[in-house]
């Protein structure tokens, strides 16, 4: 990503100090602050590329013709025709973005086995930042709409809630239910939950800018890129790094998000949660990128009748899934396979548990221990292919895992000391996180101004030269 | 982070225990309590964030300055040099910017003092320039057979252009111990912006004492902007910007000489956009014409490896991707066979055969 405003950049911080001030002198005036936003949001999103806004506002102006035209109607056939209008319309632009080249290399790589040259050459298309978010948002305002669940909102109301500039690009996936009804709240300006707002910033940018950079340049980019000049130890660590890498950029990346609309008064769910304490899949995708879980469960994995039906349906379902969520990703087959691994595990996982319930089996002292650990190392697994550039790179990392022995060099006592402070701080109660930042937010202006400023100074310290790109743009 | 119990189903609509909250409310939302926090009036964030960041500038204005001076050469750069100055100007006679130093100190991270000025580079080019000096006699690049006990040392390297293609020689050469490379891409760098990244320097103090007996460089890609050329802003079109950059070339290719060392400078591929892809043509051209005049030096073309099929820009080849998605930069693929044209041109120029 050469272009655009990254939230870590002075640029954005320029930008959002605008946009902080005018909003909440607007906020009294509905039409205008509202009028406000929109403009604000389009303006951040044009900075990438300004075609793209016409995109943005094609799909705002068609997903609330189904909203409105399913509520109006009454003849259920009707309203699901409707529904799948809209679903197949969301659906066909992501797809075209998205997954048309991976379809043409695909079946054209097929044909080719079997000697037939179909001389298909990939499009080349550009995906648009942020297109998998706000359709997967624009699907949650039409179906909930569909199920009674959610009225259709003034066009305008809409719009701000789709283009909102915080969640645009990276998330977290903001419900029509979560944010809509807020933005007819009366929002009190002399109540501003600052300390949450600030900490999740600062956090954010801790998470993002320095622990992120560190690890990506000491240890994983190198050894995803050429795991053949390494040894298992290093690629065992570089593995263990890239969990915490991942976690650190796009968890920061949407605390930074989250920090945000909490300053303009809006509040965003929740989109992680100490992942890495999770001793279950099950409990895993509870913690991980909870906007997209929950989104794949409620208009997924439910439609296709996951929680009824037999058992075998059930796992089926659970499967089907998660593979849809990889491939959700990105159109490689690298992101399939995570999918695939992530619903694999959990479908067995579930029938394991049942059984144990159905036998009465009693966990003993160490089963959290050993079901942490299986849990993470299912997850690091899984991560293996959601890095490497292609299925070689993958079997390369996991045949050198066990083919390689030896220590490498890429292996330092900080890179181990981060990871295992970046694990281990997951494991502090939220009670304490809490009662600091009660402390932090009871202590004076000038105090609070200068423990940021502190802040701000180590991230740019210990910060690499530039802006680092941002792993989840791509997706 | 706040959570919720585990088991919790954040976005299931059940009534939430605390009566006084709004009904319809998502639980999803419910992490936002305040959880004994206080909050604030929006003035007061206003407030507060300003002078966290004005202090923070002043703790950071190393860094800002930094920032300022990599915006390309011209009015740009020096409105963002001046509005930096300030804040620099506090941290000095304060003391506080030297925090950030100390920190950077301790983790081993290069500080630019934002008091020096803008740094102009240029000079390293001036101090590494050789007298040029008759060729010696005998073959400019010397041939040997290299072995595992004796290996050939090889340095490649140059702007981001070199990310991938350093990591399929590298690949190339894993199972091969009689090559012993090191590595260097450099992203953003190029001849143009020695204040950014100063390569003369850094190929006197890190790569020549290894006494490398390859060296393969690859430079272009950023270099095609603003040039401060004795203190003045020149944009490429310009003959003197055109002048002093195949100065700067040959400066480097004389600098990197060596006792029979092999100098192999890649050219650029072709780029998408059309524009950008004749300014490459145009450096690409001098890379040629310096190279010639130098028996040590060998141009590699690469545009005609990275354009199988014929003349103009190509993304695909065999249905595999030789261009990242940008128009610029090359996917493995297409690194994979410009590494192999690089191993191919350092075999046949630096490698004998049958030992000597």
């Amino acid at each position: 990503m050469e272009h655009g405003v990254l939230f870590p950049t002075f640029e954005f911080a320029v930008f959002f100090s605008v946009v902080f001030v005018l909003n909440w002198l607007l906020r009294p005036h509905p039409l205008a602050w509202r009028l406000f936003l929109l403009g604000a949001s389009f303006v951040f999103y044009a900075a990438f590329e300004p075609v793209y806004c016409l995109l943005l506002a094609a799909s705002i102006l068609v997903n609330q013709a189904f909203g409105v035209a399913i509520a109006r109607q009454a003849h259920p056939g009707r309203r699901r025709a409707l529904l799948a209008g809209a679903v197949v319309a969301n659906l066909a632009a992501l797809g075209y973005y998205k997954y048309t080249d991976f379809f043409v290399e695909s079946v054209g790589g097929a044909l080719e086995l079997v000697g037939i040259d179909t001389g298909w050459v990939p499009l080349g298309i550009v995906l648009p930042v942020a297109i998998s978010f706000f359709t997967f948002q624009a699907l949650s305002y039409v179906i909930d709409i569909y199920r009674g669940h959610a009225e259709p909102s003034p066009l305008l109301d809409f719009a701000v809630y789709l283009s909102f500039f915080p969640h645009l690009v990276a998330g977290p996936i903001v419900r029509a239910r979560e944010l809509l009804p807020q933005l007819t709240e009366h929002a009190d300006p002399r109540r501003v939950n600052a300390a949450l707002a600030f900490r999740l910033i600062m956090a954010g940018l801790f998470k993002k800018v320095v622990i992120s950079s560190f690890l990506s340049a000491a240890i994983v980019d190198d050894v995803f890129a050429v795991p053949e000049a390494h040894r298992s130890l290093e690629i065992l660590v570089a593995v263990y790094a890239y969990a915490i890498q991942i976690y650190a950029d796009f968890s920061g990346y949407t605390d930074i998000a989250i920090g945000c609309a909490l300053l303009l008064g809006l509040r965003f769910p929740q989109n992680f949660d100490a992942p890495y304490t999770a001793t279950s899949m099950q409990s895993f995708w509870r913690r991980w990128h909870m906007t997209l879980s929950f989104w794949l469960r409620d208009y997924l994995y439910i439609p296709l009748g996951g929680n009824q039906g037999s058992r075998q349906w059930a796992f089926a379902t659970l499967f089907l899934t998660m593979l849809i969520g990889g491939f959700w990703h990105g159109a490689a087959w690298t992101f399939l396979i995570w999918g695939a691994i992530h619903g694999l595990a959990l479908a067995v996982e579930r029938r394991v548990l049942d059984g144990w319930a159905a036998a009465g089996k009693v966990p003993g002292p160490w089963s959290p221990v050993l079901r942490w650990l299986a849990t993470f190392h299912v997850v690091c697994l899984a991560w293996i292919f959601f890095r490497a550039e292609s299925l070689g790179v993958a079997g390369t990392i996991l045949w050198r895992l066990v083919a390689a022995p030896g220590l490498g060099e890429a292996v330092t006592p900080m890179v181990l000391l981060v990871i295992a402070v970046s694990i281990g701080s997951q494991f502090v109660p939220t009670g304490w996180v809490d009662r600091a930042q009660a402390v932090f937010s009871r202590s004076a202006p000038a105090v609070q101004a200068v423990a940021l400023a502190v802040g701000l100074l180590f991230v740019d310290a210990l910060g690499p030269e530039g802006v680092p790109p941002f792993i989840y743009f791509q997706f | 982070m706040t959570g919720h119990r585990p088991g919790d189903e954040p976005h299931l609509e059940v009534d939430p225990p605390d009566a006084a909250r709004d009904r319809s409310e998502p639980r999803s939302l419910r992490y936002h309590d305040l959880a004994g926090s206080r909050p604030i009036p929006a003035g007061r964030v206003l407030v507060i964030g300003s002078v966290a960041l004005l202090l923070a500038a002043v703790l950071n204005a190393d860094g800002l300055f930094e920032l300022a001076t990599r915006q390309p050469v011209g009015w740009k750069r020096d409105v963002a040099a001046t509005a930096v100055a300030p804040f620099c100007a506090v941290g000095r006679i304060t003391h506080l910017k030297d925090v950030r130093a100390e920190i950077r100190d301790a983790a081993d991270k290069e500080v630019h003092d934002c008091s020096d000025g803008p740094r102009s580079g240029s000079a390293t080019f001036d101090e590494v320039a050789v007298a040029p000096t008759e060729p010696a006699e005998g073959p400019a690049i010397t041939r040997r057979a290299p072995t595992t006990a004796a290996p050939l040392r090889m340095w490649l390297g140059g702007d981001s252009m070199t990310i991938e293609l350093a990591q399929s020689v590298e690949e190339a050469v894993a199972a091969r111990p009689e090559v012993e490379l090191a590595t260097h891409p450099q992203v953003s760098s190029g001849l143009t912006r020695p204040d950014f990244f100063d390569w003369p320097a850094y190929f006197r103090d890190e790569v020549l004492p290894t006494r490398p007996e390859a060296v393969v460089v690859m430079f272009g890609a950023n270099d095609s902007q603003g040039m401060d050329i004795d203190g003045a802003p020149y944009q490429p079109s310009s003959p003197e910007w055109q002048a002093e950059y195949r100065r700067r070339v040959g400066v480097v290719m004389d600098q990197l000489r060596g006792d029979g060392r092999l100098v192999l400078w890649v050219g650029q591929p072709r780029m998408r956009d059309t524009g950008f892809d004749q300014r490459m043509a145009t450096l690409d051209r001098i890379y040629a014409q310096e190279a010639e005049d130098r028996p040590w030096v060998r141009f590699l073309d690469s545009r005609a490896i990275l354009s199988p099929d014929g003349e103009g820009y190509q993304a695909t080849a065999d249905g595999v991707s030789l261009r990242q998605g940008d128009g610029i930069h090359l996917d493995r693929a297409g690194a994979d066979l410009l590494a192999e044209a690089v191993l191919d041109a350092v075999e046949a120029e630096v490698m004998a055969t049958s030992p000597p």
